[in-house]
């Protein structure tokens, strides 16, 4: 679509009619050359998918990973069951059906079928399913998989509209559902640890802007509602890794404890060195206290990212070094 | 089984044969009034886009600024084109187009029609879009001379002004601009090649381009095109006469007729009144119509207007020859004194293109066939035909009436039962069937024969000699188109008279063959009527309407003539033969050309052009189905003269 010949724009696709952002491309934003050059850039949009490759087939495959074992890893959907996945289709559509190139439609039995065998397959832990058509909502009923939160633009004969066109392109440049979702995004969801939910996320649609009435199925998903409402909007809008921080007194008390012990080991393989200098006999001893460190070590948790305490890990990892470089010298002088 | 029984009897009822005259009149009357009923609110429709890419309207249009002194440069040098030759003045264009950076090539083309020879050369130029697959086209034509035979010369600097700026507008991003190998930047929106299109001549000469384009010319008189482009979409033409300082118009008016009544893709002429009335605030005015207040006399006068030319079938603009090769085309033409000018319909032909442009299919959700009012209503066909249909029908319904009534036995076999005058009883038979018993009349027994042979060899040749007249009216010079059509009238007066006079002498066909040859003519003409409706419907409407009487002459009785008292006789047969000769198709057309002010030659030579030219074939509908019709309708007339009834 960006390449198309009538793309006023060749090669660049915006979301709305100020231009600010080309999707496609990372590096330009549409104010080059006209002294918008710092304009924030997002970095392009990876598209695995254009033009002809984009069927009904091709789509089906790709959620069911039905594909030859030559097929490559980057045109491939690969998930586990511990994978969200998000899907969001628009364009045109119907009752229960969406509309694909002009020339085909996918079904709604077609997309709960597809839905199911990955279910089967073990391909996702749970999906937020998002469709922005004319009678979006029909497409819902038919699914039956579990752990999907599934939500369309507008009811049964209900149409969904666009929000503005850009004139110098000649055409609508973004659906209203979507301006709206977008709007969320960029309003609420200020950065990759936001906290915002899904029923945060819906109950945000006002269908006097949006123009048509969302119709949402959250029956599918484990726990209903209330747990399908709390899910997190990164959850599957981000490819964010959910990190906790502990920051507790328990796990700060066992880190000093471990620091401790791991101080009078040091002192104690110290003191066995210079007692190995004095009597060969000890070589045992100072083996053992050449692996102690290094079964202290096992006992070490993985600290996490966030500094709330930033002295104390600096202490740790300073000891965790130091105890490192002792055993290490310890071996290397005793490999001879 | 009495219901039944009392139906069948109905067949040998001397009334149920009165009945189709009047079931005729009838459906001619409806025909006539459903029309008038088309205008109404309730009937028509308002005008809408059905093709959802055309987005009209949606784009800005940039064409202005600079362009206009462009613009002026080149309707200067248009201007200074005037006189001369064709080949100098194909040159100039051709080196501007070149200048502009196309591809250009000329075409000669020579029609001989007449006597007469028609010839000229057409100039063109092609931008390739730089993003396009080549397989389309789109054509923006300017003749050099318009419908008026005027020199078109803000037309012809507009289209060159256009191809200018279609092919170098620096677009609005610096990195989306294409650069051209002349280094020179270029704009590259476009899906399809466009065409730029100056013919000698407004119907001739782009008749001669299309027919070329299309591989469909005479090679011997036209020349092949030496450069070509993809499938042609879409085709507007632009009538703008105003001399080298402009001359600024009120309104647009769109022409859309095409060659034997085909109109575009009603998309496009919405799209063109769309953009210009909406986007760009022009008015619009179809037929002619300079004043329309949107009344229903109106409405109604614009839709009588648009059948005429559509029945005429002629090519009302450049547009019309595109219409034949299914390629949607209309003219644009300025009118009046207002405001507006040439960068007016500069933009509004670029938002046009650009409508053009975003085309992904030829134009085919919208209607093909509609009759408009006024610029934003329509009927659709649908609505409309069963009115040429009706007129169509009551001729069949007279065919079968006759062929019926030829079926019936003599009126002297013994149905009038001798009432005073033979006293005796009329013969009769016994029918047993089954249980029952009858008594029946012998005559009603009789099994009549029906002779073919003459009414069909008089109906096919008829309609041959008529074929025959209509190779004479397209081949004979025009010099001697004014005698050749006064003694064509004049024997087609004599002709039914004439031939009744031999045939009563020599063939001696009776009553019941002319009542054959009356329903085999009316056959014809009813089944050849409905189906040029689906083709032309204006023209199948007109030829009903003036071939009605038809239906409902009857051989004169010469009885009537005898028992009359002289004073009387005599002059109602000639009344009847008055009315006759009133509505031949000679006369018809002599008093339709007195009333709009033109004469019957030209528009006689207008056809044989056509005909030679377009392709039109109005004439061939006249003279082969309508005036076949006409004389068999006097022959039956004067056969009652002549035929002994027995």
């Amino acid at each position: 679509m960006a390449c198309n010949p009538r793309n006023t724009f060749p090669g660049a696709v915006f979301n709305s009619r100020e231009r600010s952002v080309d999707l496609y491309d990372g590096v330009f934003g549409a104010g080059d050359g006209l002294g918008l050059e710092d304009v924030q850039r997002n970095g392009g949009i990876e598209v695995d998918y254009r033009g002809n490759e984009v069927t009904v087939e091709t789509f089906i495959r790709l959620l069911t990973d039905r594909f030859p074992s030559s097929y490559p890893r980057s045109k491939r959907l690969v998930t586990d069951e511990r994978s969200n996945i998000l899907i969001y289709m628009t364009g045109h559509g119907g009752n229960e059906f969406l509309k694909f190139q002009d020339s085909e439609e996918i079904g709604a039995v077609d997309l709960a079928d597809a839905f199911e065998q990955m279910h089967e397959k073990r391909r996702y832990n749970s999906i937020l399913f998002l469709v922005d058509t004319c009678q979006a909502g029909t497409l819902l009923p038919s699914l039956r998989s579990p752990n999907i939160i599934a939500a369309g633009s507008s009811k049964k004969d209900q149409s969904s509209y666009s929000h503005h066109a850009d004139q110098d392109i000649g055409i609508a440049v973004i659906d209203r559902w979507t301006y709206y979702n977008l709007e969320f995004l960029e309003r609420e969801v200020t950065s990759t640890s936001s906290n915002k939910t899904i029923g945060q996320l819906f109950d945000s649609y006002d269908p006097l802007l949006v123009h048509s009435d969302t119709e949402v199925r959250y029956d599918l998903f484990e726990g209903g509602a209330q747990k399908a409402r709390e899910r997190r909007v990164l959850d599957f809008f981000g490819n964010v890794q959910a990190v906790e921080m502990g920051g507790d007194t328990e796990e700060e008390q066992q880190w000093r404890e471990d620091l401790v012990g791991l101080k009078r080991l040091i002192e104690r393989n110290m003191q066995a060195r210079e007692d190995a200098a004095l009597h060969p006999l000890l070589s045992e001893a100072t083996i053992t206290a050449a692996e102690a460190p290094l079964g202290l070590l096992k006992k070490f948790q993985v600290v996490s990212a966030k500094a709330t305490s930033g002295w104390s890990k600096g202490v740790g990892g300073a000891m965790a070094l130091v105890s490192l470089g002792v055993g290490w010298s310890m071996a290397s002088y005793f490999e001879y | 089984m009495a219901l039944i029984s009392s139906i069948l009897a109905l067949r040998r009822d001397p009334r149920i044969l009165k009945l189709p005259p009047y079931l005729s009149a009838l459906c001619i009357v409806i025909g006539v009034s459903w029309l008038l009923v088309l205008p109404l609110n309730q009937y028509s429709r308002q005008t809408y886009v059905s093709e959802n890419a055309i987005l009209p309207g949606q784009v800005h249009t940039y064409y202005g600024g600079s362009e206009h002194d462009v613009f002026r440069a080149y309707r200067h040098e248009v201007a200074a084109l005037a006189d001369s030759s064709v080949e100098e003045r194909s040159q100039k264009l051709n080196d501007i187009f070149r200048g502009i950076g196309l591809k250009v090539a000329q075409q000669d083309y020579t029609y001989i029609v007449g006597g007469r020879n028609i010839s000229g050369r057409n100039s063109y130029a092609m931008l390739q879009g730089p993003r396009a697959d080549a397989t389309e086209a789109i054509v923006l034509v300017a003749a050099w001379r318009n419908m008026d035979d005027a020199i078109n010369y803000s037309a012809v600097a507009l289209v060159m002004s256009l191809a200018r700026y279609f092919k170098r507008r620096p677009s609005l991003l610096a990195k989306s601009t294409c650069t051209f190998t002349d280094g020179k930047p270029g704009w590259s929106i476009w899906s399809k090649d466009i065409i730029f299109l100056i013919p000698s001549d407004s119907t001739a000469g782009t008749q001669a381009w299309v027919d070329a384009y299309h591989d469909n010319h005479d090679p011997s008189t036209i020349s092949s095109l030496p450069l070509k482009a993809g499938a042609l979409q879409g085709a507007v033409a632009l009538d703008y006469p105003a001399g080298p300082w402009g001359h600024r118009f009120d309104k647009l008016h769109v022409v859309y007729d095409g060659t034997n009544g085909q109109l575009p893709n009603l998309d496009l002429f919405n799209t063109a009144v769309s953009i210009a009335s909406g986007q760009m605030g022009i008015g619009c005015t179809i037929q002619r119509m300079w004043r329309h207040n949107d009344s229903y006399q109106e409405r109604l006068q614009t839709m009588l207007r648009g059948m005429i030319s559509q029945g005429l079938g002629h090519a009302s603009g450049p547009h019309s020859a595109f219409m034949p090769y299914h390629v949607d085309a209309i003219t644009l033409q300025t009118v009046g004194d207002g405001w507006h000018d040439e960068m007016s319909l500069g933009r509004t032909v670029e938002s046009l293109f650009r409508s053009l442009n975003n085309l992904l299919e030829h134009l085919h959700q919208s209607f093909f066939f509609y009759l408009l009012m006024h610029a934003n209503r329509f009927v659709s066909i649908g609505t409309y035909l069963p009115s040429a249909m009706l007129v169509a029908v009551s001729f069949s319904i007279t065919a079968i009436a006759l062929w019926v009534q030829s079926g019936r036995p003599p009126k002297s076999a013994g149905e009038d039962l001798p009432s005073g005058e033979k006293g005796g009883k009329p013969d009769m038979t016994v029918i047993k069937e089954g249980g029952a018993v009858a008594l029946v009349p012998t005559a009603t027994l009789e099994i009549v024969e029906r002779q073919l042979a003459f009414p069909l060899a008089a109906v096919l040749g008829l309609h041959f000699l008529g074929i025959v007249s209509f190779y004479t009216f397209n081949h004979v010079a025009q010099s001697s188109l004014q005698s050749s059509f006064f003694l064509f009238a004049v024997l087609s007066a004599l002709l039914p008279p004439l031939a009744t006079f031999i045939l009563s002498r020599t063939v001696r066909p009776s009553a019941q063959e002319y009542t054959l040859l009356h329903s085999f003519s009316l056959l014809l003409l009813g089944a050849s009527l409905s189906t040029l409706a689906t083709l032309n419907f204006s023209l199948s409407l007109l030829v009903g309407l003036c071939a009605s009487p038809l239906s409902f002459i009857r051989p004169f009785p010469r009885r009537l003539l005898a028992s009359l008292p002289p004073s009387l006789g005599a002059p109602l047969f000639v009344v009847s033969a008055v009315v006759l000769t009133a509505v031949s198709p000679m006369a018809i057309l002599g008093l339709a050309n007195a009333y709009w002010g033109r004469s019957v030659v030209d528009l006689l030579a207008d056809a044989a052009f056509g005909w030679t030219v377009w392709g039109m074939w109005t004439s061939f509908v006249i003279w082969g189905v309508w005036w076949p019709a006409w004389v068999v309708g006097a022959c039956v007339l004067w056969s009652g003269i002549f035929v002994e009834e027995k």
